[in-house]
């Protein structure tokens, strides 16, 4: 009985040139492929150590005419290992240098099969990535009544997702840049198609942490005139607090006009349970408290992403 | 022929002319790699990878066709747009050939 491993092995999609290597590597040390299973669980059984050349093609169409496929491919000396996730698996047994080890004669079809590879694989991600993830960032993060704690997460969350889309997007590009000048060395437009295209990326990066920083930002006024105290925001995600001397008796009349966002208010004496306290997802009523005792009152404010006016009005 | 094809297939590479060239009469993948490996002494040996890939989009773009299958392989024919191809192809050859003995 063979002996059996398992390898944990993560390549990224247009990776597959490393993979190959590996493969390739893995049967010198006498460790013959038997399998993938899903994300990227090699498995290995032992065998001879001989020198062979693992291949990988990526060609939707094949499943069409899969098993003319796999004929043409077995004439030419290469057995057909399995597919997985779209790539199917090749193998050739004998010295590279002997024989042809390549299952792509020109750079046309090596540039080929790089387009399906990103037609068929990195296309989807940008599709995901422009249709979900970018639109549940914006409208959790600028949308209407943005501003409350679940919407908070989520911008954050959609925010992290694009970030690791953005990363991979990155390397994407870097490896496919690196595939494209391997075959057209000569060619100045690649580089700068990549550097579009990185651009493009850094771009789309600075655009969604721009937002999120600015929707975190605070932009208010907290003022008082004779017998008003008011907090006038256009954006408030900070505590704003302040002092008042207040009689027994005394009436404070609170009047919010909410534009978005969530508002804390809380009336309180020095360091006593607070006379009031409520929160806000959207309008308060107007409302009225009647000061209990003299003393000294702190009213704080305290917004997510709050617009709009709140105004004490203090009536002896 | 329209834009598209004179773009993708004018001028074309080495592996597609020898497909054209090998498919005027009945073929398959295999038989076309042996035979430009007679043709050339050896010298090319046409990898399955690009064949496959060749043979699928040329039939997708309608220069050669199925005719039949014989033992799993499917041999293909060139057609008309596909003959009319090869004929600029072979003529922008004939021209490279005549240029280049006319400057030795």
């Amino acid at each position: 009985m063979a002996d059996k491993k398992t390898v944990f092995k993560f390549f990224t999609v247009p990776q597959y040139r490393k993979e190959e290597e590996y493969l390739s590597e893995m049967h010198e040390k006498g460790w013959r492929l038997t399998g993938i299973t899903f994300p990227g669980f090699y498995h290995f059984e032992e065998c001879t150590p001989a020198h062979g050349t693992y291949r990988l093609d990526y060609n939707p169409d094949s499943t069409k005419n899969h098993e003319e496929y796999v004929q043409l491919f077995d004439d030419c000396g290469w057995k057909y290992l399995f597919d997985f996730v779209g790539y199917s698996y090749f193998f050739k047994e004998g010295d590279s240098y002997a024989d042809n080890e390549e299952i792509f004669c020109d750079d046309e079809s090596r540039l080929e099969m790089m387009k399906r590879v990103f037609k068929g694989r990195v296309l989807p991600l940008i599709i995901i990535f422009g249709c979900t993830f970018v639109p549940q960032f914006l409208m959790n993060s600028i949308g209407y009544g943005g501003g409350s704690i679940a919407q908070q997460v989520l911008a954050s969350t959609m925010l992290g997702l694009a970030a690791v889309y953005l990363l991979l997007f990155a390397s994407f590009s870097i490896q496919f840049y690196q595939y494209e000048k391997m075959i057209h060395p000569d060619e100045k437009g690649v580089l700068k198609k990549y550097v579009g295209i990185f651009g493009l990326i850094v771009a789309m990066a600075v655009f969604l942490f721009g937002v999120y920083i600015y929707n975190n930002q605070s932009d208010y006024q907290a003022f008082t005139t004779d017998n008003e105290y008011i907090v006038d925001a256009e954006r408030l995600n900070c505590t704003v607090k302040k002092d008042f001397d207040l009689k027994e008796g005394a009436v404070i009349k609170v009047n919010h006009e909410s534009e978005h966002g969530e508002l804390y208010i809380s009336v309180a004496e020095d360091d006593t349970e607070p006379i009031f306290y409520g929160n806000t997802y959207g309008m308060f009523e107007s409302f009225s408290l009647t000061i209990p005792h003299d003393g000294r009152y702190t009213i704080t404010c305290s917004g997510k992403n709050m617009g709009g006016t709140v105004t004490f009005e203090f009536v002896q | 022929m329209n834009a598209h094809i004179k773009k993708v297939y004018v001028p074309m590479t080495e592996t597609g002319f020898y497909i054209l060239l090998c498919l005027q009469e009945p073929n398959h993948g295999y038989g076309i790699v042996q035979t430009v490996r007679e043709l050339t002494g050896g010298d090319i040996v046409l990898a399955p990878g690009t064949m496959y890939g060749s043979l699928s989009k040329m039939e997708k773009d309608g220069l050669i066709c199925f005719v039949g299958e014989e033992n799993k392989r499917k041999r293909y024919l060139i057609t008309d747009l596909g003959r009319e191809v090869l004929a600029l192809e072979k003529k922008r050859i004939e021209r490279l050939y005549h240029n280049m003995k006319e400057m030795e």
